[in-house]
C-alpha cells in the first residue's frame, strides 16, 4: 500500500467519521426543528429566509425551551464524538508518518495511540480552557477612570490577540506533540518527548509559523465558505450543492494532511541533523 | 382672511414655543466634571390659572445617592443596567427675579419630591405673589451640576462628557394651570414645555464641543473656549465635550450636520452620514420639514457608551462596535435612523413620555422599521451568510415574548421593568401600526401619520389625539383596533385547526326532488368523480379581529386564495377543484405580523421533510467535529 493510498484512506475515514459524528450530533436538532412544524408550510424549510427572517426568529422563540434542554445532551455527545474522533486524526498523521505500511495497518495502529491522544487532548483542553477564562477574566474588567480610552481599547485588543496566539499555540503543540507520539522508534520517555518537541520549534520556528498561518487562513476561508455557502444555498438546495459542500470539507481534512506532513517533514529534519 | 387666520395660526405657535427658554453660560470643568452654570429662566404663564408654585425636574438627582427613585431597585432594571459608582447630582445656589426682590425663591423649595424624602429630582418652588394668567417672570439662576460617571445617558467617562438632564428645568406647564410634575422613575423619559435656548459653554481649547442648536461664534482666551449655542423651538438643551472627538461635516439639504465620533469610530461615523443622507430626507417628506438648521450627531468611545443611542432636539448620540458593520449588522445605520425619527416624534410632536411612551419611542420605532426597510430592504438589521433579518421581524419576535402581558398605553412607570416596557412600547407598538399597515394598506396609515404629525407639531399630543387622527383617515374599525391593540391588551392568534381532502363522492342516498321523495343506490363505478373536496377549519384566539387570507394550496402546485373578514372566532373553509388539497396557509404574506404563533399558521396533509434543514445542520456538526486548524 503506497503512502498515497495510505493518505486517501484516512481522508476518506476522516470524512466519513466526520459524517457518522455530524448526524449523530444534528439529528436530535433537526428533529426539534421538524416538531415546531417548519415541513406543514408549502414551501417546508423555505419559509424560514421569508419576510426578513420574521418565520426564522419565530422558530427561535417558539423553540428556545427545548433547544436550551438540547445543549447539554449535545455538549455530552460532541465529547464522545471528539475522543473517538481522535482514532481518525491519528490515523491521518500515520498514513504521513509510515515509510512502509501493510493494509488495514493505519486505523489499527491509529487504534493504538488513542488512549495517548486522549490524555493529550484532556491536557490541551485544560490548557486551552485555562487561556480563554484568564482573557475573559481581563476582558471583564473596567479601565480605570483615569485611562485614555485609547489605551483602554489597545488592553483589550492585546488580551485578545495574547490569548488567540496562546490558543493556536497550543494546538500546534498538541498536533507537534502528536506527530512525535505516532513517528517514534523505541521508547520515548515524556522528558525526551518535551525534549524532542523543544528541539523541532527552536530549529524550525518561523518555517512552521509561516506554515501555520498560510494553513490556517485557508482553513478559515474555507470555513467562512462552508457556513455562508450553507446557508446560502438554503434557498436552492439541491444534491449537487451538498456535494459541493462535502467537497468543502473534504478540502480542509486535506488541509489538515498538509498541516501533519509540514509537521512530520520538521521531525524528521530535526532527528537527520541529531544523527549527523 | 387667509393671512389673517395664518397670523393668528402664527402667533399662537410663537407663544406655545416660548413658555419656558433658558439663556445660561456653563463653565465645564474637566478635571472635577461639574457644570457651574448661571442664567436667567424666562417662563410665561399660558394657563388659564394664576401660578402660585413652580415646579422644577432636577433629572440628574436621580444620581444623587442610592435610594433615590432612579437608583433603589437593587436588581438594576433601567435600561443600561449598570451599577452607579459615584455620585451625581444638582445644587441650585440661587433662585431669584426682579418681580420678587432679592430673596432666594430657591430657600423654601421643597426638600425632596412629594412623599418621597429619598429623591430629589422632582421639585415645588413656591411663590410669594401669584404669576398671573398671560404674565412672564424672568428667573435668574445659578447653579452647578456634578455629573456621575457615565450610567443613564449622561455623565463623564475620562476625559469625555456628555451633558444630558443637567439643569433645572420647568414642568411642563398644562393649559389648566397644573404642572406635568413627576419624580424621575428608570423607566420614565421626559416632559417639557416649547422655549427658546441661548447657551454659552466654556470649556478647555483643547476639548470639540458638540451641543444642540447652531454653533454661533466663540472665542479663546487663557486656553479656554466658550462656544455659543443657539437653538429656537425646542424642549432640552445637551451637550458633549471631549480632547478626542473626530469631526465629519456635510449639508443635507438644508441641514447641516456634524459628526462628532472617536477616531477608531471612522468607518461607523461614515456609515451613520450615509443613512442620514437617505432618512433625513425621506424622514422630512413623510413626516413634514426637520425644523432645526443643524443636526450634531455623537458616537461616544465604549467607555461612554451609556450615552450612547439618545435623543434631544437637534442633537443625536448613537453607539455601537467598531467591528460591528464587518459582520453584517446594520446596527449602527438602525441606531442612527431610530434617533433621527425622535426629532418628529419626540422633538416636534412632544408627547408626555412619563406618561404615554409609546407615542414617542412606540412611533419611532415603527418609522424606523419602515425607514430602514426602504434604505436596505429585507435585510434592514442584518445581511450575511446567506440570511437577511429585518428591522420589522426583530421587532415582531420581541412583542411576542410579551404579548398580553401588560398595556401598551400605560404610562412608563407602571412597566414591570425596562425589558417589558421594550418589548410592549418600541416593539409591540411598532408590530402593531405594521399590523395596520398592512391589513388597512401602507399609503392609507402613511397619509394619516403625515396629518397627525402635521396638525400636532409642537403641540404635545395625547393618545387620544393619536387614535383620532388614525380613525379620520382609517375609519372606525382602525381606530377601535388601536384601542383594543394599545389600552386592552390587545392579543390575537390565528391557527389551522384541521385540514381534510378526499374525491367528491357522487350523489347517493335519499332527499326531496319537488313533492316526490327520489331515491337512488350508488352506481357501482361511479361512486368517486373527478373533483376534488376539501375543508380547513381556522380559529381565531384573542380579542383583536382582523380580516386576512388563506392560502389554499394544491397537489397540482396552484393555490387559492380566500379573503375572510376575521370577525368569528372560528372559520370553516370550503374547497371544490380538480386538485387535491395538499396545504394551508393563514395569512401567506404576513400581514399580521401581530399573530402570535406563526407556526400554527400551516397545515399539511402529509408535511414535507426538511432534508435542506438537515444538510445545514449537519454541515455546521462537522466543522465542530473538524475543529480549526491546526
Amino acid at each position: 500500500m503506497t503512502r498515497a493510498e495510505r493518505c486517501a484512506a484516512a481522508v476518506f475515514g476522516f470524512w466519513a467519521s466526520s459524517l457518522v459524528a455530524g448526524l449523530l450530533l444534528s439529528l436530535p436538532w433537526f428533529s426539534e426543528i421538524c416538531a415546531q412544524g417548519v415541513g406543514r408550510f408549502a414551501d417546508g424549510e423555505l419559509v424560514l429566509m421569508r419576510e426578513g427572517g420574521a418565520y426564522l426568529l419565530e422558530m427561535l422563540r417558539l423553540g428556545s425551551a427545548p433547544v436550551r434542554s438540547l445543549v447539554l445532551p449535545t455538549v455530552a455527545l460532541g465529547l464522545v464524538t471528539t475522543f473517538i474522533g481522535l482514532i481518525p486524526i491519528a490515523g491521518l498523521i500515520v498514513a504521513v508518518v509510515s515509510e512502509t505500511g501493510e493494509r488495514g495497518s493505519i486505523f489499527s495502529r491509529a487504534c493504538g495511540h488513542w488512549f495517548e491522544f486522549s490524555v493529550l487532548r484532556i491536557l490541551t483542553l485544560l490548557v486551552q480552557g485555562a487561556v480563554i477564562l484568564t482573557a475573559w477574566l481581563l476582558a471583564q474588567r473596567s479601565a480605570p477612570l483615569g485611562w485614555d480610552i485609547r489605551q483602554a481599547n489597545a488592553l483589550s485588543l492585546a488580551v485578545l490577540a495574547v490569548a488567540g496566539c496562546l490558543l493556536a499555540l497550543v494546538g500546534c503543540l498538541q498536533d507537534l506533540v502528536r506527530v512525535l507520539l505516532v513517528e517514534r522508534s523505541g521508547n520515548l520517555s515524556i522528558p525526551r518527548l518535551i525534549g524532542a518537541g523543544g528541539n523541532v520549534v527552536r530549529r524550525e520556528p518561523f518555517k512552521l509559523l509561516a506554515i501555520w498561518v498560510v494553513l490556517a487562513g485557508v482553513a478559515l476561508l474555507l470555513t467562512g465558505l462552508m457556513g455562508a455557502g450553507t446557508f446560502a444555498l438554503l434557498r436552492d438546495h439541491t444534491f449537487a450543492t451538498w456535494c459541493l459542500q462535502q467537497l468543502l470539507f473534504v478540502g480542509l481534512i486535506l488541509l489538515k494532511l498538509l498541516w501533519f506532513s509540514s509537521l512530520n517533514a520538521a521531525v524528521a529534519r530535526e532527528r537527520y541533523t541529531r544523527s549527523v | 382672511m387667509l393671512s389673517l387666520v395664518c397670523a393668528m395660526l402664527s402667533c399662537h405657535s410663537v407663544r406655545a414655543q416660548s413658555s419656558a427658554s433658558y439663556t445660561l453660560e456653563v463653565a465645564l470643568d474637566v478635571q472635577q466634571h461639574t457644570l457651574c452654570s448661571k442664567g436667567v429662566i424666562h417662563f410665561t404663564n399660558q394657563s388659564t390659572r394664576p401660578l402660585t408654585e413652580l415646579w422644577f425636574h432636577l433629572y440628574l438627582n436621580a444620581f444623587k445617592n442610592n435610594r433615590s427613585l432612579f437608583l433603589r431597585n437593587p436588581f438594576a432594571l433601567g435600561r443600561s443596567g449598570q451599577t452607579l459608582r459615584e455620585y451625581g447630582y444638582i445644587e441650585v445656589h440661587r433662585l431669584q427675579s426682579a418681580n420678587y426682590g432679592a430673596e432666594n425663591l430657591w430657600l423654601k423649595s421643597s426638600p425632596h419630591s412629594p412623599g418621597d424624602p429619598d429623591d430629589a429630582t422632582d421639585i415645588s418652588v413656591p411663590l410669594p405673589a401669584p404669576i398671573l394668567p398671560g404674565d412672564s417672570v424672568d428667573l435668574n439662576i445659578e447653579f452647578t451640576s456634578h455629573l456621575p460617571p457615565i450610567l443613564e445617558r449622561t455623565g463623564y467617562a475620562g476625559s469625555f462628557h456628555f451633558a444630558g438632564q443637567w439643569f433645572p428645568k420647568l414642568a411642563k406647564l398644562e393649559p389648566n394651570g397644573d404642572f406635568a410634575h413627576f419624580a424621575f422613575h428608570p423607566n420614565s423619559e421626559f416632559y417639557a414645555d416649547f422655549g427658546n435656548y441661548d447657551v454659552q459653554i466654556s470649556a478647555p481649547s483643547s476639548f470639540t464641543l458638540g451641543a444642540s442648536g447652531k454653533r454661533m461664534e466663540e472665542k479663546t482666551q487663557k486656553g479656554i473656549r466658550t462656544t455659543h449655542f443657539v437653538l429656537r423651538r425646542a424642549h432640552d438643551f445637551a451637550f458633549t465635550a471631549w480632547d478626542g472627538f473626530q469631526e465629519l461635516s456635510e449639508k443635507i439639504g438644508p441641514v447641516s450636520i456634524r459628526l462628532l465620533f472617536p477616531p477608531w469610530q471612522q468607518a461607523n461615523a461614515v456609515r451613520s452620514l450615509a443613512a442620514l443622507r437617505l432618512a433625513l430626507p425621506y424622514a422630512s417628506e413623510l413626516y413634514g420639514p426637520y425644523p432645526y438648521d443643524t443636526l450634531t450627531v455623537v458616537h461616544p468611545p465604549e467607555a461612554g457608551a451609556d450615552a450612547g443611542g439618545m435623543e434631544y432636539p437637534g442633537l443625536i448620540t448613537t453607539g455601537g462596535l467598531w467591528f460591528e458593520p464587518y459582520l453584517g449588522s446594520r446596527g449602527i445605520e438602525a441606531v442612527t435612523v431610530h434617533e433621527l425619527l425622535h426629532q418628529w416624534f419626540y422633538g416636534l410632536l412632544a408627547s408626555n413620555e412619563s406618561e404615554s411612551p409609546f407615542l414617542d419611542e412606540g412611533l419611532t420605532s415603527y418609522a424606523e422599521t419602515g425607514v430602514m426597510q426602504a434604505l436596505f430592504g429585507a435585510g434592514s438589521a442584518f445581511s450575511g451568510v446567506g440570511l437577511d433579518v429585518s428591522v420589522a421581524a426583530l421587532h415582531r419576535a420581541n412583542a411576542a415574548l410579551y404579548a398580553g402581558d401588560e398595556n401598551i398605553g400605560q404610562p412608563a412607570r407602571q412597566f414591570t421593568g425596562f425589558q417589558a416596557l421594550g418589548g410592549l412600547v418600541y416593539s409591540r407598538t411598532a408590530t402593531t401600526l405594521l399590523t395596520l399597515e398592512r391589513t388597512w394598506g401602507k399609503a392609507k396609515l402613511a397619509a394619516a401619520l403625515r396629518s397627525y404629525t402635521a396638525r400636532f407639531r409642537f403641540e404635545h399630543p395625547t393618545p387620544a389625539d393619536f387614535i383620532s387622527s388614525i380613525e379620520q383617515s382609517l375609519g372606525v374599525n382602525a381606530g377601535q383596533f388601536l384601542r383594543t391593540a394599545l389600552f386592552e391588551r390587545g392579543f390575537i392568534d390565528l391557527r389551522v385547526e384541521n385540514i381534510a381532502s378526499r374525491h367528491k363522492p357522487a350523489a347517493q342516498g335519499f332527499w326531496t326532488e319537488g313533492t316526490a321523495q327520489a331515491s337512488a343506490h350508488p352506481p357501482a363505478n361511479e361512486a368517486m368523480s373527478k373533483l376534488w373536496i376539501g375543508q380547513a377549519v381556522v380559529i381565531r384566539r384573542g380579542n383583536l379581529k382582523l380580516p386576512f387570507d388563506v392560502a389554499l394550496h394544491l397537489e397540482n402546485g396552484k393555490t387559492e386564495r380566500r379573503h375572510l373578514d376575521g370577525a368569528a372566532d372560528s372559520f370553516v373553509i370550503d374547497y371544490q377543484g380538480a386538485s387535491e388539497l395538499s396545504s394551508v396557509e393563514i395569512d401567506p404574506d404576513l400581514k399580521i405580523p401581530l399573530d402570535q404563533d406563526l407556526f400554527n399558521n400551516a397545515r399539511a396533509l402529509a408535511p414535507k421533510s426538511p432534508r435542506r434543514l438537515l444538510d445545514l445542520l449537519l454541515a455546521i456538526a462537522q466543522l465542530i467535529v473538524l475543529g480549526v486548524l491546526p
